[in-house]
C-alpha cells in the first residue's frame, strides 16, 4: 500500500513538472523543472523495483545532462536574465497531441488481464546479461558514446584550437 | 542504526504510556512514524554535531600549522567557538537582491544541503549502526553526491550577478571532472569487494585485509578527487577568498550563508568517511585489542570517528602547505593526469582479482 | 498500482514532450522536450520489465540512458555553432533550405 500512494505521488509530481517545462516564461526555469522531471523518474525506478537503473538514471541524467543544458543556456544567452516574453497558447497542435495520447491510452484500455504484483530485478541478472549475451551491443555503445564524444568537440571548436 | 531504533521505540511507548493511551487502539501507521522521527531526529543532530566538531578541528589544525593558537576563548579549548558562529549567523539580517530571481536564489542552497545529506543516510556507521542497509547503498551515496552541481549553476546565476555567474560555471566544471576518476576508484574497490553494499565491503576488508594495501594509487587519486569535489585548497579557485569574494555564494547572507557553509564541512565529512569505509577497514578493530573494548556497537563507531578525523586531518595539513592551482591548470589536472591513473588502478584491481591473491 | 496506470504515465508525458517539441521557439527548450519524450520511452521500458519479471527491460533502459546523454552532447553542440554563426537560437532563423 506503501508503493502504491508513493507511486501516485511521484507520478503527480512528474505531471506537474513537465507542465512547468511548458509554461515557464524563462530558459533558465524550463532547466530547473526538467532536472526535477528526472529525479523524480529516477525515484519511481526505484520504487518500481528496479533500483540500479535508477541509481543511474539521478547519476546521469540529473548530474550530467542538467548540467550539460545548463551550459548550453548559459552560453547562448545574450544577458543574465531576459526580458520576460508572454506565453502564446496553440490550439491546433494541442488538440493533434491530445487526440494521439487519447488514442494511445485508448488502446491500453483495450486489454483486459493487466499484472498488478512488482518483481525485483537484481543486479546479477543484468551484469550476466549484459556481459555474456549482448556484450557486441556494449562494446558498440562504447564506439557510439566515443564517436559522438569527438564529434561534438571537432563541432564546436574555433578556427585555430586543437 | 538498529539499536537506535529499538530504543526509540521504547521512548514512544513510554511516553504513549503516560499519556494513558494503549499502543493497540491507535492506527497502525502512528507508532513506527513517530519512531522513524525520533530517528531521524537523532540522525540529523548527530550528523551536525560530528561536522561542527570536524570544523572545530580543522581550525585548531590549521592554527597550529600556521604557527598560531586559533578558537581559545570560547568554551574550554574553543569548542563552543562554531556554535557561537551559527547563532551569530541566524541573528543577521537576510537580504535577497532586489533584481534576483526569487523562487530560485531561495531553492539553490536548500538542494545543496538537502542531496548531501541524503547522501549521509545511506552511509553506515558501525556494524548494527545503520539508517538503512540496502544492497546497493554505495551507487546511491555516489548519485545524491553528484547532484551538487546544478544546485551551484542554478545559485549562481539566480544573483544576477556576473561574478558569480562565471565562479558557478567554474565550480560546476569542476566538480564534474572530478568525479570521473571517482567513479573509477570506486569501481576497483567493488570489483575487490565483489558487492555493491558498505556494510559488505566493511566485512570483505576484515576478511582478507585492508583495500589501500593493492590499491594505493587509488587511494590517492580518491583523496584528490575528494578534495577537488568538495573544493578544498588547492582546488579552490572557484571560491577564492581574496579574488571571487565568495564566488556563487556571494550574495547569500544570514541563515543560507550557514547553510552554505555547514554543506562544505558535511560533503567534507562524507568524502572522509567515504575513504574510510572503502579502502582503511571501516569500523574494524585489530584482533589484539582486548574483548571488553570491542564486544559493542559504540566501540566500533568510536574507532570509525578517529579514523575519519585522521583522514580530515591530513586533507587540512594539505590545505596549510599547498597553494591555489589556476582553473586551466586544474582541469588539465583532472582530465590528463588523474584519468589514466585511474585507469591503471582500475587494471591493478582486475590482476589481483584474477590471481586470487585478494579475494 | 496496476501497470496500466504507470503505462498511462508514460503516454501522458510523451504527449506533453510533444506539444513541446512542436510549439516551442527556443533551440534548447526543444532539445529538452525531445529529452522528456526518450525519457517516457525509457519508463515504458522499466515498467514492462518490473511487472512482468524480465531483466532484458532493465538492460535496454542502461543502454537507452548512454545513448540519450550522448545525443543531448552533440545536440546542444550543434546549437553553440549555431548561435555562434547567427547570433540568436530562434529556430525560425534555420531556414536556408526552404524554398
Amino acid at each position: 500500500m506503501i508503493t502504491d500512494l508513493l507511486l501516485l505521488l511521484l507520478s503527480f509530481f512528474a505531471i506537474f513538472f513537465a507542465v512547468g517545462v511548458l509554461y515557464s516564461r524563462e530558459v533558465v526555469h524550463v532547466v530547473i523543472y526538467i532536472a526535477g522531471l528526472f529525479i523524480d523518474l529516477g525515484g519511481l525506478y526505484i520504487v518500481l523495483s528496479s533500483p540500479y537503473v535508477g541509481a543511474v538514471q539521478i547519476f546521469v541524467y540529473g548530474g550530467a545532462v542538467t548540467v550539460l543544458l545548463m551550459f548550453g543556456v548559459m552560453l547562448t544567452k545574450r544577458t543574465i536574465k531576459e526580458k520576460k516574453e508572454k506565453i502564446v497558447t496553440q490550439f491546433d497542435y494541442a488538440v493533434i497531441v491530445a487526440l494521439l495520447v487519447s488514442l494511445y491510452v485508448g488502446a491500453l484500455f483495450s486489454y483486459t488481464n493487466y499484472p498488478t504484483e512488482l518483481y525485483y530485478i537484481g543486479y546479477y541478472s543484468l551484469s550476466n546479461n549484459m556481459f555474456g549475451t549482448y556484450i557486441g551491443t556494449f562494446v558498440l555503445l562504447g564506439i557510439v558514446i566515443m564517436a559522438a564524444v569527438i564529434g561534438g568537440v571537432y563541432i564546436v571548436k574555433e578556427e585555430d584550437q586543437l | 542504526m538498529i539499536t537506535v531504533y529499538s530504543e526509540s521505540k521504547d521512548i514512544v511507548l513510554y511516553i504513549l504510556n503516560l499519556l494513558h493511551i494503549t499502543a493497540s487502539t491507535l492506527p497502525w501507521y502512528v507508532v513506527p512514524t513517530l519512531t522513524s522521527i525520533v530517528v531521524i531526529i537523532i540522525a540529523f543532530l548527530f550528523t551536525v554535531l560530528n561536522t561542527v566538531m570536524v570544523i572545530w578541528v580543522e581550525r585548531k589544525f590549521l592554527g597550529r600549522f600556521m604557527d598560531r593558537r586559533a578558537a581559545m576563548h570560547v568554551g574550554y579549548a574553543g569548542l563552543l567557538q562554531n556554535f557561537a558562529d551559527g547563532i551569530k549567523l541566524m541573528r543577521k539580517e537576510f537580504i535577497i537582491p532586489s533584481s534576483s530571481d526569487k523562487p530560485a536564489f531561495l531553492l539553490s542552497p536548500l538542494l545543496y544541503i538537502s542531496t548531501t545529506l541524503l547522501a549521509i543516510a545511506f552511509l553506515p556507521l558501525s556494524w548494527g549502526f545503520y539508517l538503512n542497509n540496502i544492497s546497493f547503498s554505495l551507487i546511491l551515496v555516489t548519485a545524491f553526491f553528484s547532484l551538487a552541481p546544478l544546485s551551484i549553476f542554478i545559485g549562481g546565476w539566480a544573483s544576477n550577478n556576473k561574478y558569480t555567474l562565471i565562479g558557478g560555471m567554474r565550480s560546476a566544471a569542476q566538480m564534474i571532472a572530478y568525479e570521473i576518476p571517482m567513479i573509477l576508484t570506486i569501481i576497483s574497490v567493488i570489483i575487490l569487494a565483489g558487492s555493491l553494499n558498505l556494510t559488505q565491503i566493511v566485512t570483505a576488508q576484515y576478511k582478507t585485509g585492508w583495500y589501500i594495501l593493492p590499491l594505493f594509487i587509488g587511494f590517492i587519486v580518491f583523496c584528490v578527487s575528494i578534495l577537488a569535489e568538495v573544493e578544498r585548497i588547492p582546488f579552490d579557485l572557484p571560491e577564492a577568498e581574496a579574488e571571487l569574494v565568495e564566488g556563487w555564494g556571494t550574495e547569500y547572507g544570514g541563515v543560507y550563508f550557514a547553510f552554505l557553509m555547514l554543506t562544505d564541512y558535511l560533503r567534507g565529512y562524507v568524502g572522509s568517511a567515504l575513504a574510510v569505509l572503502l579502502f582503511l577497514g571501516g569500523w574494524t578493530m585489530p584482533t589484539y585489542f582486548p574483548a571488553y573494548l570491542t564486544a559493542f556497537p559504540l566501540a566500533g563507531l568510536i574507532w570509525f570517528l578517529i579514523k575519519v578525523y585522521i583522514v580530515f586531518i591530513i586533507f587540512v595539513w594539505v590545505r596549510a602547505s599547498l597553494p591555489r592551482v589556476r582553473i586551466d591548470q586544474l582541469l588539465s589536472i583532472g582530465w590528463k593526469k588523474l584519468l589514466p591513473l585511474a585507469v591503471i588502478n582500475l587494471l591493478i584491481a582486475i590482476a589481483v582479482v584474477s590471481v586470487g591473491v585478494w579475494a | 498500482m496496476n501497470e496500466i496506470v504507470m503505462l498511462s504515465l508514460s503516454g501522458i508525458l510523451l504527449g506533453m514532450g510533444l506539444y513541446g517539441v512542436l510549439t516551442k521557439k527556443n533551440l534548447i527548450v526543444v532539445i529538452a522536450s525531445i529529452e522528456i519524450m526518450i525519457n517516457s520511452a525509457i519508463l515504458n521500458f522499466v515498467i514492462f520489465s518490473s511487472y512482468n519479471n524480465n531483466p532484458s527491460g532493465d538492460l535496454a533502459a542502461l543502454f537507452f540512458i548512454a545513448l540519450a546523454a550522448s545525443e543531448v552532447a552533440v545536440g546542444l553542440a550543434l546549437a553553440l555553432s549555431i548561435f555562434r554563426k547567427r547570433k540568436s537560437v530562434n529556430i525560425d532563423i534555420l531556414n536556408l533550405l526552404r524554398w
